[in-house]
């Protein structure tokens, strides 16, 4: 039987996955059956046969007995010698283990937290069964050049969805979102609350769990569904459908029955609400006309689709739709859609739900990898130098007979050990740092082991262990035995891998400490800056939905009047918008069809006096005389329109059938955040003054209404000041809550976000700084260690214990030197990265690069020439003596 | 803690004791296919070989050269005492059960 072979290359598989030890008695069998199949069957159905049957050899029970033999008889002993070595040279040298193990852990446990922050923001919205949920978005796009003249808004008419639902065929449900505040009040107890309008639809398509009652709950007029935490505030317990509460719009009490309680899932969903009430509620807060319009934008709209293969194209079935309503000859209304996952982090449509700037979680990321980066480099600098101490008992294996490969399984079970050791300290250190963190960042972060973080952090350690054991063992195998054991390997003291390791760490490390500083000056500059008017001792108080302007005018009257015996309140105001934003925008259609925008905004007669606005030129409104049609604007609105004389201009419009009389120029004050330029603004006593020319689709974000009265008070307790005003409130206004806030607190909230990186890159830098502070540490005392002998010889011919200290402590600084110089261009070009978001910012200043430098210069001297004093100051008999 | 076998390798382990001195892989399958009728996989006889190995049922060695089978060598499988023991045990067990069973029938006969 000479000719008839099986096929080569499953003779070939099969001797590369049979253990040694099985092969010959297996592939004996197989040819035997072979030769008598070859007889039987003819050769081609043998040959398939016998692959077949190869490939039934590759069960588990023989491959991993493979591998199971081998840790069994051989090598099982040597591994556990390696681990017994591992742990030996670790306890031998605590020092140095101590500060190994530490840095990785610290950098581990910040890469967990970077982990648990980032897979967080990335689960948001994924707790919804239902996978075709989609938010509209709308843009304008003219017809002519099809340039975009907005960006893409969440921000939609009312009339809208109901619209599209009616004529798409392929919407299943539907449910406008829109809120406003109002009063919620049980017995005598009122509470002030944003209330969400939902259509009946919002239960059911969305998941979040109902906790008691149906998804069908919003059917009824008169029915509320609240949260559990608000039904806990509210009664004490969670099941209370049936029970009634009242809720305050408008200056109109209705009472509602709690249909449903929900868990809002808070941490997971990008819509927050408390209160559910059915959406046609939201006609007590808003005008009738805002129910029927396409021109006024104020609501968020989530519809869900059949199957999401409907959504491909599906943009301009839907924009045509509701074509006729929205478009003119010069422009159209684009209607866009965008999945429910992808709310939450797309940066490209703006609306209510929370987001996160996708970057942030990038920066995040980064800033974990960077000191994560740190750590590694300080296990390698010091694993390697601390290594070469143990040439001797490397060359003494190699001598009897160790493979490389064996040396190379020590060294990464060594650095696996303690890998895993740091990454289980530093999965500790996390849970213990956890809640802070989470209070320090003010992320609600919770601290989970569920099996995607065991994965990450094994991966992690895995990870570590290997780079840090590969590069180290490369770096150890590749000197000669001889050399080895004659002790004659000296780490050359500026091995140039060491060196740029050093120096990569610490620029690294100075480019975080000037970041830090960056954001801090910035942040400092942005709270500091004169927003052009006084924010000092400014008050602002909450006027629960009133009905109408002149009720609330009506209730600021009244309440100046009672408040005006206290000499200590200066001034009394109210407005509509006041110190949150965005303002309410308004659109003027011009002759040749295209917009201007203006801000707007509609104020009581006192409102520059009390915001401490200057003016520039002409009067402020006067409260003794008639303000019909006069409106004040501010510098940017004159230099906007190029006006000579500002006092006889007019806002362009070609819908103005009167006219308005701008009576003053007020300097520009910051309105917004400074992130944005200072932009045109019309301020009026009169709505009616500019309202008329208002054509173009414009943003009202509450319906135009007075909703904040604003306060000035002088010098003078603030508490007791603050109690006289309660009093007066309590008078007026009995039956609503008095919430008010210090302008100066609300101002911070508007920076909130920037408050909060300000922290992450203070910890990164914090965490980065002492692992690389830790790592140097542990190698000049490793380098001093080395040099002991020298310095006795040094100090015996001689040298001053000046001398020996700068001899021992120059190799270190000019290193740092070398990392700030190029630390500095990169610091540089990332900060003006960041900086370019602020249109308002602070020049970046070389003192600040100077600083940080500095900084991590003279902690590395105090740790560095602490040490080489120590070693200079040691009495040279002990280094000398050779006992 | 006793040991159990499954059928398959209860199967095995008995081949593996009929043959003696030439029980190798592809004698069982013949031995199976010949005496019980039943069509068995050579990777499948292979593993359970290996398994009541580790167990300590059957012990291997290499046979010596052969002209066949491309020069391979055969693995001979030979049943140990703790295997035989088993089987035997086994095989009282069954006994035992064997003796409940017609003992019920028997009295159906007569009374029912």
């Amino acid at each position: 039987m000479g000719d008839p072979n099986p096929s080569g290359w499953v003779m070939k598989l099969l001797k590369w996955f049979c253990p040694e030890e099985l092969y010959e008695g297996i592939v004996g069998d197989l040819l035997e059956q072979f030769d008598e199949e070859v007889k039987t069957l003819g050769l081609r159905n043998a040959r398939r046969r016998f692959t077949s049957n190869v490939f039934r050899f590759m069960h588990p029970a023989i491959l991993i007995r493979n591998k199971m033999k081998q840790l069994n008889y051989l090598s099982m002993g040597m591994y556990k010698s390696h681990f017994r070595v591992a742990y030996r040279s670790m306890m031998k040298h605590k020092f140095y283990s101590f500060i190994n193990i530490f840095g990785l852990a610290m950098a581990v446990a910040f890469v967990f937290l970077s982990f648990l922050f980032i897979n967080q923001e990335l689960q948001y919205d994924e707790f919804h069964t239902n996978k075709s949920i989609y938010r509209l978005y709308n843009q304008i796009r003219a017809t002519e050049d099809q340039k975009l003249l907005s960006d893409a808004s969440a921000i939609i008419s009312i009339p809208l969805i109901p619209d599209l639902a009616r004529q798409v065929p392929s919407i299943t449900s539907h449910s406008r979102l829109a809120s406003n505040s109002g009063t919620v009040s049980l017995g005598d107890t009122p509470y002030e609350e944003t209330l969400h309008f939902v259509d009946n639809d919002f239960l059911s398509m969305f998941s979040f769990p109902i906790v008691h009652g149906l998804s069908n709950v919003l059917k009824d007029p008169n029915s509320v569904v609240i949260s559990t935490e608000h039904a806990i505030k509210y009664f004490g317990e969670t099941d209370v459908i049936g029970k009634s509460i009242e809720i305050t719009l408008n200056d109109s009490t209705k009472t509602y029955f709690v249909t449903g309680v929900v868990e809002n899932k808070e941490r997971e969903s990008s819509i927050a609400f408390d209160i559910l009430v059915p959406f046609e509620t939201f006609r007590m807060v808003t005008s009738e006309r805002s129910m029927t319009t396409y021109n006024t934008a104020s609501i968020e709209g989530y519809i869900v689709f059949e199957n999401p293969d409907v959504t491909r194209g599906i943009s301009p079935i839907l924009s045509s739709a509701i074509e006729k309503e929205t478009s003119d000859d010069h422009s159209i209304l684009e209607i866009g859609i965008q999945n429910m996952s992808d709310v939450h982090l797309n940066p490209e449509v703006i609306g209510n739900a929370k987001y996160t700037d996708p970057q942030k979680l990038y920066i995040i990321g980064g800033l974990a990898m960077l000191v994560l980066l740190v750590a590694i480099i300080n296990y390698i600098t010091l694993s390697t130098s601390h290594t070469l101490k143990r040439m001797k008992e490397v060359g003494l294996r190699k001598t009897l007979g160790a493979f490389k490969s064996q040396i190379r399984i020590q060294l990464v079970i060594e650095s696996f050990s303690l890998s895993i050791l740091a990454g289980a300290i530093g999965v500790g250190l996390a849970f213990v740092i956890t809640p802070y963190f989470s209070q320090l960042l003010d992320i609600p972060l919770s601290f989970t082991l569920d099996w995607i973080s065991l994965v990450f952090i094994v991966f992690l350690a895995l990870s570590i262990a290997l780079i840090s054991g590969g590069i180290q063992s490369f770096l150890i195998i590749k000197h000669k035995v001889v050399d080895a054991i004659k002790g004659t390997i000296v780490l050359r003291k500026d091995s140039l891998l060491n060196q740029s390791l050093l120096v990569l760490q610490f620029s690294l490390s100075i480019m975080l400490i000037i970041g830090t500083l960056v954001v801090r000056t910035q942040m400092n500059y942005i709270q500091n800056k004169d927003l052009g008017y006084d924010k000092e001792r400014l008050i602002e108080i909450s006027m629960q939905s009133p009905a109408d302007i002149s009720s609330a005018n009506n209730l600021i009257d009244r309440l100046r009047l009672e408040l005006a015996k206290d000499v200590r309140i200066l001034e009394i105001s109210g407005s509509m918008n006041s110190f949150r934003y965005p303002w309410t925008q308004l659109g003027f259609r011009q002759q040749d069809e295209s917009v201007e925008r203006v801000y707007f905004n509609k104020v009581e007669e006192n409102y520059v006096k009390t915001m401490g606005i200057e003016l520039v030129q002409g009067v402020d409104f006067d409260q003794n005389s008639e303000n019909k049609s006069k409106i004040l604007v501010n510098e940017s609105l004159v230099n906007y329109f190029g006006w000579e004389d500002p006092l006889s201009g007019q806002i362009p419009g070609k819908n103005f059938t009167s006219s308005h009389q701008i009576i003053g120029v007020i300097k520009d004050f910051h309105f917004s955040t400074l992130h944005n330029k200072i932009e045109p603004l019309v301020l009026s006593v009169d709505k009616e003054a500019i309202l008329e020319g208002v054509t173009g689709l414009s943003t009202y974000v509450w319906p135009i209404n007075m909703y904040k009265i604003e306060l000035r008070i002088g010098p003078g307790d603030l508490r007791e000041i603050m109690d006289e005003v309660e009093a007066g409130w309590e008078v007026v206004n009995p039956n609503q809550p008095f919430v008010y806030s210090f302008v100066d607190d609300v101002l911070a909230k508007n920076y909130e976000e920037e408050l909060r990186w300000q922290k992450v890159t203070d910890s990164a830098s914090a965490f980065s700084i002492v692992i690389a502070w830790l790592g140097l540490i542990g190698l000049t005392r490793l380098s001093m260690q080395k040099r002991e002998k020298e310095i006795g010889i040094r100090k015996v011919l001689g040298s001053t214990v000046t001398n020996i200290t700068t001899l021992l402590s120059r190799k270190f600084l000019i290193l740092i030197m070398i990392a700030n110089i190029v630390a500095w261009p990169l610091a540089w070009i990332l900060s003006e990265r960041w900086l370019e978001d602020f249109t308002y910012r602070i020049s970046l200043n070389p003192s600040l690069f100077l600083i940080g430098g500095a900084g991590v210069l003279l902690v590395a001297l105090l740790s560095v020439g602490y040490q080489s004093l120590r070693a200079a100051m040691s009495n040279p008999v002990d280094s000398l003596k050779c006992e | 803690m006793k040991t159990y076998l499954g059928e398959f390798e209860e199967v095995i382990l008995t081949m593996v004791g009929i043959l003696g001195d030439e029980a190798y892989g592809n004698a069982i399958v013949k031995e199976v296919q010949g005496k019980l009728d039943r069509s068995v996989n050579l990777s499948a006889v292979h593993i359970t070989l290996y398994r009541l190995e580790d167990k300590g049922f059957v012990k291997s060695e290499m046979g010596g050269a052969t002209a066949s089978r491309g020069g391979r060598r055969k693995r001979y499988f030979k049943i140990t005492n703790a295997g035989l023991s088993l089987l035997q045990e086994m095989q009282a067990q069954r006994k035992k059960l064997w003796e409940l069973l017609p003992q019920l029938n028997f009295q159906r006969l007569i009374y029912g």
